[in-house]
């Protein structure tokens, strides 16, 4: 994984959904250069993997700031209904998708820098 | 599938994110600004998406608009300066709009010194003021080239600027606001021609306009104004009342760079009374990394020109040749030539009780050669004669 242990996370997210050995076997054995092309392809797999309301969470995460945004934000960000909105940030944490940042009485969610680089190449 | 799935919806996030910060801040009254300071970052995210997008640029234009004051009051304008570029070339077919636009992005350009740009920007505005039938627009568009010419020691066309913006106000019933801004222009022409009575007759209305109006900010601002005619004239005590007064409004980080103009107002009639432990205390209360982080150049350089006066006072010389030779650097920098005059003068003393006598001369002769260019100017002039006087007392006292 290039030693970034956002990318582990990431297939480790991935491996709640489909077998490991697929998961591995789908990366590929990344030769020198091409490790950018591997982190390409965990986070379309990771994209991949989540519910389409956690995609649209996820889609309109770049327009937060790097220190994040409160949930109020992001609800009105992603447009979805309350529910679904609560579900998919559940499931962006879980896979390590999303940060969360703050304190316990001001929570905040943000993205890793590759994950926000990787979002913004997509557009 | 990434690809069509991000394209498809990120402009209707685009839009939704520049709606919920409009709301979010539609309510905010200054006192309330350090809630957004928090904020910031996604502020600027909202701005940067919003304008870049002609479908959502109407939208980010106007949250552009309803954050200038926050932006003022953090002197964050180079921040704010592309965004209004982009929301002033995109918003040609709304004139109501783009006078607006421009007129702030003119005062924003000046803060910086580039004039240039600021006059473009109120010529833009009058044109489009004109169009929209914008009377209010037309009027500030006025006083936005008279406040360039000003900063370029036009006294003359700042005069007849504001002149022309009252004018166009006289039959404009909702225009009282604006005209405060009119009012402060004449105020600082005649303070800056030496008749320092009518300034302050302008500098009080304008002061009691502002706090009728309720907006603590541009009152604390002529209330500086208004401290630095009491000190010119070495009324010490009115003028630290006014300040005082005025730093109250300001509690709890309303304006900082403003609370900031205040303290180098302090310090200095803390200086003139010859309280040099007062003046210093005051100068270190401005955050110098705060000026520096920000681009505040010019009261960077204002503050460490008066920290060096004071130990240039105190006698520490090698402290006093540090900072003033900083400040100078930063004036010189910004092409400010009557700040960089006056520490170069400081410079020039500092120098030469160093035994640097042949870089104190040159000194001071390249400040009073500066400062001769200022014809028109009060201060100007008595500074020159001052250095003129020093340069001959040096003289005496080497040969």
């Amino acid at each position: 994984m290039g030693g970034n242990p956002l990318a582990l996370k990431l297939v480790v997210g991935m491996t709640a959904r489909f077998p490991l050995p697929q998961v591995l076997s789908d990366l590929g054995r990344p030769q020198l250069g091409q490790v950018e092309a591997m982190y390409v392809r965990i986070f379309a797999a990771a994209w991949e993997a989540v519910s389409q309301s956690a995609r649209v969470l996820l889609g309109g995460m770049p327009l937060v700031g790097e220190h994040g945004g409160n949930a109020a934000h992001l609800l009105a960000v992603s447009g979805l209904g309350e529910a679904e909105f609560w579900a998919a940030l559940n499931e962006l944490l879980g896979r390590s998708l999303l940060e969360m940042r703050g304190t316990a009485s001001e929570r905040r969610y943000g993205l890793h820098a590759l994950t926000r680089s990787f979002l913004l190449s997509q557009r | 599938m990434v690809e069509l799935v991000l394209a498809v919806s990120f402009l209707d996030r685009v839009r939704a994110n520049v709606r919920y910060w409009q709301r979010a801040s539609r309510a905010l009254a200054p006192v309330d600004y350090p809630l957004l300071e928090t904020e910031w970052p996604n502020l600027v995210q909202a701005m940067a998406f919003g304008v870049a997008y002609t479908e959502t640029l109407a939208d980010a234009a106007e949250l552009g608009l309803q954050l200038i004051g926050f932006v003022e009051a953090r002197g964050r304008w180079g921040a704010w300066v592309p965004f209004l570029e982009q929301a002033v070339a995109g918003s040609a077919p709304n004139p109501a709009l783009q006078c607006r636009l421009a007129n702030h992005l003119g005062y924003f350009n000046r803060h910086p010194g580039r004039f240039e740009q600021a006059v473009a920007q109120h010529g833009l505005a009058t044109r489009a003021a004109q169009e929209a039938g914008s009377q209010l627009e037309l009027a500030n568009a006025h006083f936005g080239l008279g406040d360039a010419a000003y900063f370029q020691h036009d006294f003359s066309e700042a005069e007849r600027e504001a002149l022309l913006g009252l004018q166009i106000l006289e039959n404009v019933p909702e225009g009282g606001f604006i005209q405060l801004g009119g009012i402060n222009q004449l105020a600082m022409v005649a303070e800056a021609r030496g008749d320092f009575a009518a300034a302050e007759t302008w500098f009080r209305q304008a002061a009691t306009g502002y706090a009728a109006y309720g907006h603590p900010r541009k009152q604390a601002t002529l209330m500086h104004n208004l401290a630095r005619i009491l000190l010119s004239q070495e009324r010490h005590d009115e003028a630290l009342l006014q300040l005082e007064s005025a730093l109250d409004l300001l509690a709890g980080g309303l304006d900082v760079l403003a609370e900031y103009n205040l303290l180098l107002v302090v310090g200095t009639v803390h200086f003139s009374r010859g309280n040099l432990a007062g003046a210093r205390a005051a100068f270190l209360q401005i955050d110098q990394g705060y000026l520096e982080r920000f681009g505040h150049t010019e009261q960077l350089a204002r503050v460490t020109n008066n920290l060096g006066n004071v130990a240039l006072k105190e006698r520490n010389w090698a402290q006093a040749a540090d900072y003033l030779a900083y400040s100078a650097g930063l004036a010189r920098a910004l092409g400010n030539e009557l700040e960089l005059a006056n520490t170069l003068g400081d410079l020039g003393e500092t120098r030469w009780h160093q035994g640097e006598w042949a870089e104190a001369f040159a000194l001071l002769a390249e400040a009073a050669s500066l400062l001769a260019a200022f014809p028109d100017h009060a201060w100007a002039r008595k500074r020159r004669e001052a250095i003129l006087a020093l340069q001959a007392k040096l003289l005496g006292n080497e040969a």
